[in-house]
């Protein structure tokens, strides 16, 4: 089946970061209006460095798998290196750049720009987190 | 196999394609884009404004479709004429002309008395039938009551007559859910609301085509539905009002070919429907409604519909075995619906219908244009299959192979 590749079933089945317990520093509700999703990031941040991530809440396979690879990539990750990663996988779907290895589960994704949404969704919750976090620091 | 499958160019170039997404929109029978194609090539011309041939021509061919539309709606009998029936670009277009050009006023008529109208919808209406009034709502403070639905899926009359008093201006109801797929009892409804004198608005967009559709019998005042969802071409509505809402209306467009008179101060309209059709008419689209309408009663109706309840019931049947389908009616409740809508435990609707389009499968996910309904059932979004004159057993079967695959491939274990 086009869209659901093994290798992003294997994040829906057992998605990293999922409702883990964690000291959160910050926490954001993001939702996608046309797809129903619903998530919850959460982060604990110390000097500009993510130490933990979590997500949580009810979303399709697509949101889930992303929030998963999010969460998987996030550990001791400094927020300035958060939004390089963030801005190659945007590249990569808008068919800018290849998929690197790390977002290949999401790559047949571009091929389904209704779908976009649901993978951007984790991303853009925690944008608008780390926006809040920079603010507040 | 469907008798009407072939008729659908569509499958020579996609045989692989099992669609159930004819609520959204049906597919269009060659013949009705071969007549829209031959009017673009030869016939086409500016209706009711030209002197010359090819433009009288045009007229005649919008006035003769208007004629048939009140035929096929049965609003050429009684009282009712084909001068009742409004061209318009859609169902969404048509409710939003009665809202602000008719039941506006009658909410300020009974303002200027100190009285705050009422206009009644059910709980499942589509977003169509509700944000119209809910901007009139916030335009003049007319209260938006909303009238829940039994277990059957169809509006409580009891509930419904309970609402209904003195300050209600409209009642605006679908006549088919277009997600539980239920039929609404309309001439009940009408006749309770008749009774405290209160107009009522028909959402026909699922019924016509479908279902036996005579505005007259059913005693509706406003009866609206799309060519799109009955084998025609998008961009194009009707809009039956009765006559005596026609001359209370004001158009909710106006421009060129609706006044007898203007100046630069004034003008002076022409009578219905004319008023209400300011510019220039979609004649290609008005061809390709008129088109399908021969189509449809080319095919006797009982044929028709004994085709879709046979198919409807086999897709009840099968859809029931599978235990981790979750019907938004009771299973129990499914009795003739064409418009099944469900949840499949534990996989996201819109992952559902991204691995059936993957099997060539066409459906629907989401919320369908029917939020609230969608709220007070406790779920966010849904899938629904719909069927229609090209749909077969085959069709079906596949289906549920599918969805047997997609619960495999999704669960969470």
């Amino acid at each position: 089946m086009g869209i659901y590749q093994q290798a992003l079933l294997a994040h829906h089945q057992k998605p990293i970061g999922f409702e883990r317990d964690i000291q959160a520093t910050g926490k954001l509700d993001g939702h996608n209006a046309a797809c129903g999703d619903d998530i919850t990031v959460q982060i604990k941040v110390a000097d500009s460095v993510i130490i933990q991530s979590a997500f949580s809440g009810e979303s399709c396979a697509i949101c889930r798998a992303s929030a998963s690879i999010m969460c998987q990539q996030l550990e001791q990750l400094s927020i300035a290196g958060y939004h390089l990663l963030s801005s190659q996988l945007m590249a990569s779907l808008n068919g800018e750049q290849d998929f690197s290895e790390t977002f290949l589960p999401l790559s047949s994704i571009a091929n389904y720009p209704i779908r976009l949404q649901c993978a951007l969704l984790p991303w853009q919750t925690l944008d608008k987190l780390l926006l809040a976090h920079q603010e507040l620091n | 196999m469907s008798l009407w499958q072939q008729d659908f160019a569509v499958f020579s170039l996609h045989p692989e394609l099992k669609y159930f997404d004819s609520a959204a929109t049906c597919l269009m029978p060659k013949v009705v884009a071969d007549a829209m194609h031959y009017y673009q090539c030869f016939e086409h011309a500016n209706s009711h404004k030209g002197l010359y041939p090819l433009s009288a021509n045009a007229t005649k061919t919008v006035e003769k479709s208007r004629e048939k539309v009140a035929d096929f709606i049965g609003a050429s009998i009684g009282a009712s004429n084909a001068q009742e029936i409004i061209f318009t670009a859609s169902t969404t277009q048509a409710i939003n002309q009665v809202a602000q050009g008719y039941v506006k006023q009658q909410i300020n008529a009974l303002a200027i008395k100190d009285r705050v109208a009422n206009v009644i919808v059910s709980e499942a209406e589509h977003h169509a039938n509700l944000l119209p009034w809910q901007i009139l709502s916030q335009e003049t403070g007319v209260e938006l009551r909303i009238a829940p639905i039994t277990l059957s899926g169809t509006v409580d009359l009891k509930a419904l007559s309970l609402l209904l008093d003195k300050n209600s201006v409209l009642v605006a109801i679908n006549h088919v859910s277009n997600v539980l797929g239920t039929v609404n009892p309309i001439a009940e409804i009408c006749q309770l609301a008749h009774k405290k004198s209160v107009p009522v608005l028909v959402d026909g967009a699922q019924a016509v085509g479908h279902i036996k559709v005579e505005v007259e019998k059913l005693s509706c005042d406003f009866y609206v539905f799309s060519a799109h969802k009955m084998y025609g071409p998008t961009g194009i509505g009707i809009l039956f009002a009765k006559q005596v809402y026609l001359e209370q209306m004001q158009p909710l467009i106006v421009g060129g070919g609706i006044v007898t008179k203007t100046s630069f101060t004034e003008h002076y309209l022409l009578p219905a429907p004319l008023r209400f059709e300011a510019g220039s008419h979609n004649v290609a689209a008005i061809v390709g409604l008129s088109t399908a309408i021969d189509y449809l009663t080319a095919i006797p109706l009982a044929k028709r519909q004994n085709y879709l309840q046979q198919l409807s019931s086999y897709l009840i049947k099968e859809m029931s075995h599978l235990s981790f389908i979750k019907p938004l009616l009771a299973f129990e409740q499914l009795t003739t619906a064409s418009i099944f809508s469900f949840v499949v435990d534990g996989v996201h609707s819109h992952d559902v219908a991204s691995c059936l389009a993957d099997d060539n499968i066409a459906v629907r996910a989401g919320h369908h244009c029917a939020q609230p309904l969608h709220r007070k059932l406790t779920i966010a979004t849904s899938i629904r299959v719909s069927l229609g004159l090209y749909n077969s057993h085959a069709d079906i079967d596949k289906l549920i192979i599918s969805l047997r695959k997609v619960q495999q491939l999704l669960t969470i274990t």
